[in-house]
């Protein structure tokens, strides 16, 4: 086999270290001149601290802004050059290395209260990829269950139990449910990994939504089998199958954009790169190993379990010594995203908490820095949002200042003396700095592409990819501000110590918007904008209409957080190949299939509506019994107690129905085996008479269903 | 072929309850093999009948027909589950669920109707499809250890990670630290003036 030139293992720290140090410099580079200018600036018009404050402000956020720039031009100057030599997918020689992959593999996708029948369409196809490439006997499929919910945990039984006598994968394709759901998502892999990791050398990491094509996987592994210095790769999850206008804007941009700043990314990143929590493949041994998260001090929302799990997971495995890499140009991994703004706010709250949890890690001792880099990244990307409000406010502040003492600002001269430039001159060109650099990885993007025309026409051809950007920047400008003030909110929130839930996301046709919840969502902000604009314009109607794309944004929140989280509109300009990807107009295999499987039914409907009709299922059906029963473990030797407990729940549930009980009880019932067993025997065997009238009903109901089957 | 079963009739027969209450038992009966996906009025109205006939035989005192028939429901299926599935089948699981999960899965009231609890040899393919279908089947918990450290201590080196961080209010850390960094630039920029 012909090797490749590149082998991460021998990277030379030298080059990270450079590559890191002139990213460093180019943003120093850029962001020198524009805090410059707005010093000085303010230096004509005379300091105060006020203007100290702004000044600070802008320099964090023009820092960002700068940084994330420069990564696409980087990525950009990398792709022109026939990408960089430095990733991990040039570690293998993939025209010569075929030999088959012999390592056992785990593909897990831990799920909580998600749509079951979505979650089994995903597993199927993958599972059906895998298998039409030839390599699923190293696979095994784990989907990792810490739904509570009656309805849902039955739903996800019955739909796993098709899916495998559908597949005749009895014994490849396992579910489990956990009884206790310590530490959410990362306990529940922890709990895979105690269980069964040890039969595995990898495994792949998959969200609910995540759909990876066999060759993906495959990749992944054989990337994985030719490093073994390293623990972890993650793949770049492709948004797809977004059905409403901010689906589809979200796919877009990502698609769009997204090749040029992972590009960078890899750039400074190197082997120490983030996780970002599925589509990812870990070794499993040095995760088990190193890689439990430990019970940060103090209670929450900053101490006791960590939320946002990945990056510490990452940095633990660098802090062992294991690389972590991005595998920006592995195909073939896909993931959904919320359909509407106010959805994409409630998974940003709960990434923000997690992620401002890491300032506690930021400063721990051990860690790699580029790992305090990501954790310092991840706060600071949402303490952005306040940092920006506040600089809107104080530019407010300060020109009001101007009216409120009568003054009128006479610019005088400038602190460099060769600098001849007028007042007026000097914010045009702060101003045009910034959009330059707000506009270069669109820019960017756009000349990537032409060297790629069959891209282009899968972006639906130039004028629409133009078109399509043009529109992408009107919303985006109205979105964003309005996520500043959620996350503003959310900060503020968190720092009252008010934790964030661990709700389910919507995504699909499920995660449309309704008129009433965005009203009452976005109230808040039109007031905020109307007032504001109403000061503004009087402070001057110069700063009104400086600031007016910010509070066009909060003012017209109701209507554009409605109509953007719309599936009608967005199915109109999909027809239109308005925000096309290539992956919508040449959809691989794996989503075709995934469509076909989810076509015919109503992705929102929840499998089983009716309140405790997952119980109800459970207990009369004797194949959803069985089913339930063949996931439980029979205890060895009860406690007495709990068999007196059980049998009078079993009991009262018979005769006075599902409602007597507390939905704790209900469960505790669910998760007892023997209980389970009796309550489907005694139920069948019972005179009606002795049966709660809910019972009663759900045999009639079942015997009508059975008649019709 | 007769319904499998298990049990000797009873020598003293009770006094018999309602035909009413035997009927609804049979109804019972057939709406549970109907739960079981089993198609074919006449299928089904033959070994409704055949474990009613059973079970009219096994009367108790005090005892409903409804009961006693699904009693002799459960005696036939797990006679006939054992001997399809074979001893030592059910590995410690309820021996019914086990064989119930395996009709589902391998659809066999479906596909081999007729075989259904009834005694005699039944299809090879049958007995295989119903040994494979066993959705309890898992790899071996071989338990691995993945314990996280003990929550960290104030000050104590535990060579884990020490995530102490001395202060407990972060951000009031960062706040400060920054509110500190702006001060000190903002003397020595106004000293330099």
């Amino acid at each position: 086999m012909q090797l490749q030139d590149f082998d991460p293992e021998q990277l030379d720290p030298g080059v990270a270290f450079r590559r890191r140090g002139f990213v460093g410099v180019m943003v120093l580079l850029v962001l020198a001149p524009a805090v410059a200018l707005m010093a000085d600036l303010h230096l004509r018009t005379g300091y105060d601290g006020w203007k100290l404050a702004h000044l600070a402000i802008f320099t964090v956020l023009f820092g960002l802004l700068a940084f994330g720039a420069l990564q696409a031009l980087l990525g950009f100057m990398l792709s022109r050059q026939g990408g960089d030599a430095c990733r991990i997918s040039t570690s293998v020689d993939w025209a010569e290395d075929r030999a088959p992959v012999r390592a056992r593999t785990a593909v897990v996708m831990p799920i909580c209260h998600e749509d079951a029948a979505r979650v089994m369409a995903g597993v199927r196809v993958i599972y059906e990829s895998l298998e039409a490439d030839g390599r699923l006997p190293d696979f095994d499929f784990f989907v990792l269950s810490d739904s509570t919910d009656p309805n849902c945990w039955v739903a996800e039984e019955v739909a796993w139990a098709a899916l495998v006598r559908e597949l005749g994968a009895t014994g490849r394709i396992f579910y489990r449910k956990r009884r206790v759901n310590t530490n959410k998502k990362a306990g529940n892999l922890a709990d895979f990994c105690r269980r069964w990791g040890s039969h595995y050398r990898y495994m792949v990491v998959l969200d609910a939504d995540s759909i990876m094509t066999g060759g993906a996987i495959v990749s992944l592994a054989r990337l994985m089998e030719r490093n073994p210095g390293v623990g972890l790769i993650q793949a770049i999850p492709r948004l797809v199958n977004g059905e409403t206008v901010f689906a589809r804007l979200q796919q877009f941009a990502s698609r769009l954009y997204g090749p040029v700043f992972t590009a960078g990314i890899n750039y400074w990143q190197l082997g120490e790169a983030n996780y970002w929590g599925h589509n990812a493949i870990i070794r499993v041994a040095p995760f088990m190993r190193h890689c439990a998260l430990p019970e940060l001090p103090g209670a929450g929302p900053f101490g006791g379990r960590i939320m946002s799990h990945d990056y510490v997971e990452a940095a633990l495995m660098r802090r062992a010594g294991w690389q972590v890499w991005l595998a920006a140009d592995v195909e073939g991994s896909f993931e959904e995203c919320p359909a509407n703004l106010i959805d994409f706010a409630k998974r940003d709250r709960r990434w923000l908490q997690g992620n401002l949890q890491h300032a506690r890690l930021v400063v721990a001792p051990g860690f790699h820095p580029v790992s305090r880099l990501h954790f310092a990244l991840g706060i600071v990307s949402y303490l952005a949002s306040p940092l920006w409000l506040a600089f809107l406010v104080l530019s407010t502040a300060i020109v009001w200042r101007y009216k409120a003492t009568g003054l009128t600002p006479l610019p005088v001269d400038s602190f460099a003396e060769q600098l001849s430039w007028r007042f007026q001159t000097e914010a045009v060109l702060l101003l045009g700095l910034t959009l330059g650099l707000l506009f270069l990885p669109k820019i960017l993007a756009l000349l990537d592409l032409r060297s790629r025309p069959a891209e282009v026409a899968a972006f639906g051809g130039w004028s629409r990819l133009v078109g399509g950007i043009l529109l992408e920047t009107v919303l985006f400008t109205l979105l964003a501000p309005v996520l500043m003030l959620f996350h503003t909110k959310f900060i503020l929130l968190t720092l009252l110590r008010r934790s964030v839930g661990w709700k389910t996301q919507r995504r699909g046709r499920d995660g449309a918007s309704g008129w009433q919840e965005s009203v009452s969502t976005h109230a808040g902000h039109t007031a905020l904008g109307v007032i504001w604009l109403a000061l503004a314009w009087w402070i001057s109607p110069m700063l009104a209409a400086w600031m007016s794309p910010i509070l066009a944004g909060f003012i017209l929140s109701i209507p554009v957080s409605y109509f953007t989280g719309c599936i009608a509109p967005g199915l109109a300009l999909k027809r239109a190949h308005f925000f096309a990807t290539p992956e919508e107009s040449d959809p691989p295999e794996e989503l075709v299939r995934l469509e076909e499987h989810l076509s015919g039914r109503n992705r929102g409907a929840a499998p089983l509506p009716a309140e405790d009709a997952g119980l109800l299922e459970a207990v009369t059906d004797p194949y959803v019994n069985a089913i339930h029963l063949s996931q439980l473990r029979a205890k060895d030797d009860p406690l007495p107690a709990n068999e007196v407990r059980f049998a009078v729940l079993r009991e009262r549930l018979l005769r006075e129905g599902p409602a007597a009980l507390t939905s704790r009880d209900k469960l505790a019932l669910m998760l007892d085996a023997d209980s389970m067993s009796r309550l489907h025997r005694t139920l069948w065997a019972a005179p009606e008479a002795e049966l709660a009238v809910g019972w009663r009903r759900a045999l009639e109901r079942h015997a009508a269903d059975a008649m019709t089957r | 072929m007769e319904v499998m079963n298990t049990q000797p009739a009873s020598p003293k027969l009770p006094p018999a309850p309602s035909e009413a209450a035997w009927s609804a038992a049979a109804e019972r009966v057939e709406r549970y093999l109907r739960a079981h996906h089993l198609a074919g009025d006449r299928q089904l109205a033959r070994l409704t009948a055949d474990i009613i006939g059973i079970a009219r035989a096994r009367q108790r005192p005090g005892v409903e027909p409804v009961t006693l028939a699904m009693e002799t429901v459960e005696a036939c299926m797990g006679a006939w589950f054992a001997q399809v599935l074979g001893a030592g089948a059910a590995d410690g699981r309820p021996l019914l669920a086990r064989g119930r999960a395996a009709l589902a899965m391998g659809e066999v009231t479906a596909r081999w109707p007729e075989y259904f609890l009834r005694q005699g040899a039944v299809p090879v393919e049958l007995i295989r499809v119903m040994r494979e279908a066993d959705l309890g089947r898992r790899p071996a918990v071989r338990l691995g250890h993945m314990a996280p450290p003990p929550p960290a201590k104030p000050a104590v080196a535990t060579g884990w990670l020490r995530l102490q961080v001395s202060c407990r209010w972060p951000f009031v850390r960062v706040v400060t630290g920054l509110a500190v960094a702006i001060s000190l630039a903002g003397t020595f920029w106004a000293a330099g003036l």
